[in-house]
């Protein structure tokens, strides 16, 4: 996990996806290692955004995944929902642990977003962001979720996840102005 | 950069973000663009787990799941049998209440089901144990006979002052505790006057603490003699020389019952 690629197209290689999901779900570990490589950047992706642990964390979604994958049903659209469904529930219930447990909020970034300066910088700014309209961009943008998908993984409405999304970039474009982010900058 | 735009606006920029190099949002678009950037996942790393491995440990957990009231019930009546068997053996007074708490645990826990069972009417083993319990005493009749020697040997092995104290606390807990050691078939020495004690206590359930203390008094003198005449009776049977000076070879209850016997004579010529 130490270079970073850009996000590859969520349709591209549906149907391949959704071959993978029945062998998966049929016991095929090769499939589901499969799934697991395609999916897992996403997950790591966005359990950053919300806890220092995100590859404990997706370790524990994973596990969950393959203990639950035989009574998923779907196809690849509704299964990349169905896994930040539990990914967000992992990390609602690990942030009250971690509260409970009294550990500070404070987030180590990863080596992988450590390593890209510009990229640091508007996580930075993007975790700045209210937590709802923060979760609203990663799962619109970084992770590539339709709005349905993302009002779904959240338990709001279409409309809701829009207004958020707009109140979301209009404050981050605002703080990007405030930082002096320049297009390229830090590259 | 333009700070305002419509949701519409937020709309198109999300849609297209990947492919806006001018205009006003070119900035935010290079922004977004840089955030969507994914880890790479190395070719080494492998799923925390299969979803074969998921099924094979699954399964015992359910199983235990299936039969885990019965586990947990074997297991706590073989640890309050473990402690009462401690407690023969001579353990600290909160192990003993322990062990007494929990066996009070299962006689209830039997009795209620017992009940379920069988209904409410008297057997023959109640009138002969005679514990003045609440609640019918009928289905807790094996665990109160098992119960009997443990509290019984348990009062014997305190010494004087203390004894006077946990048969107040017993006393104050529960009838059933407090007269349990009258009902053993090891206890008979003592039956006659614990009978009495436990028809006081069945008359008048809210006697005063001084009565109690009394009673407590003269149980305590009661196993006192009796220990004594235990002692004689085992020296006696053993037929050794007593050699003045030199304590003779005994168990360990006997030497238990020796010092408390001379706690008491201590406390008496006092």
């Amino acid at each position: 996990m130490q270079n970073s690629e850009p996000n590859p197209d969520v349709s591209s290689g549906m149907p391949e996806l959704n071959r993978f999901i029945e062998e998966a779900r049929d016991g095929n570990d090769s499939s589901f290692e499969k799934l697991w490589r395609h999916y897992q950047p996403k997950v790591l992706r966005y359990l950053s955004m919300f806890s220092r642990d995100a590859e404990d964390l997706s370790s524990e979604v994973w596990i969950k995944i393959a203990g639950a994958l035989k009574n998923f049903v779907g196809d690849a659209s509704a299964f990349q929902g169905w896994i930040f469904t539990i990914a967000r529930n992992a990390a609602t219930d690990h942030s009250r642990k971690e509260k409970r447990i009294g550990v500070k909020a404070e987030i180590n970034e990863n080596d992988w977003v450590r390593s890209d300066s510009s990229l640091l910088e508007v996580t930075d700014l993007l975790k700045g962001l209210p937590a709802d309209q923060c979760e609203v961009i990663t799962l619109r943008i970084v992770i590539g979720l339709e709005i349905e998908q993302v009002a779904q993984v959240m338990g709001k409405s279409a409309s809701n996840i829009r207004v958020l999304s707009h109140r979301g970039l209009t404050q981050l474009n605002k703080d990007l102005v405030k930082s002096g982010y320049k297009r390229g900058g830090g590259q | 950069m333009s700070n305002q735009f419509s949701i519409q606006d937020s709309e198109d920029l999300i849609a297209e973000f990947r492919n806006i190099n001018e205009g006003p949002h070119a900035d935010l678009a290079q922004a977004l663009r840089a955030i969507s950037v994914l880890p790479k996942i190395s070719n080494i790393a492998m799923p925390p787990m299969y979803p074969s491995q998921v099924a094979a440990t699954v399964l015992p957990f359910k199983t235990v799941k299936r039969f885990g009231t019965t586990t947990l019930i074997v297991i706590a009546l073989a640890a309050s049998a473990t402690l009462g068997a401690a407690a023969l053996v001579g353990v600290p007074e909160p192990v003993v209440q322990f062990a007494k708490h929990s066996l009070q645990q299962v006689q209830r826990a039997v009795q209620t089901i017992t009940n379920a069972v069988s209904g409410t009417k008297s057997d023959a083993s109640v009138s002969v144990i005679q514990t003045p319990v609440e609640t019918p005493a009928e289905p807790s009749t094996p665990v109160a006979e098992d119960l009997t020697p443990i509290a019984g040997d348990v009062q014997e092995q305190k010494p004087a002052p203390a004894q006077n104290q946990d048969n107040k606390s017993a006393s104050q807990e529960s009838s059933s505790i407090q007269d349990l050691p009258k009902t053993g078939p090891d206890a008979a020495p003592i039956e006659n006057k614990s009978d009495s004690n436990d028809s006081e206590s069945i008359n008048s359930p809210a006697s005063s603490n001084e009565k109690e203390q009394g009673n407590s008094n003269q149980n305590e003198s009661t196993v006192n003699e009796t220990t004594v005449n235990e002692t004689t009776v085992n020296e006696s049977e053993n037929k050794k020389p007593v050699i003045p000076g030199v304590t003779p070879n005994k168990s360990h209850e006997n030497n238990s019952s020796d010092t408390h016997s001379s706690s008491s004579e201590n406390k008496e010529g006092d």
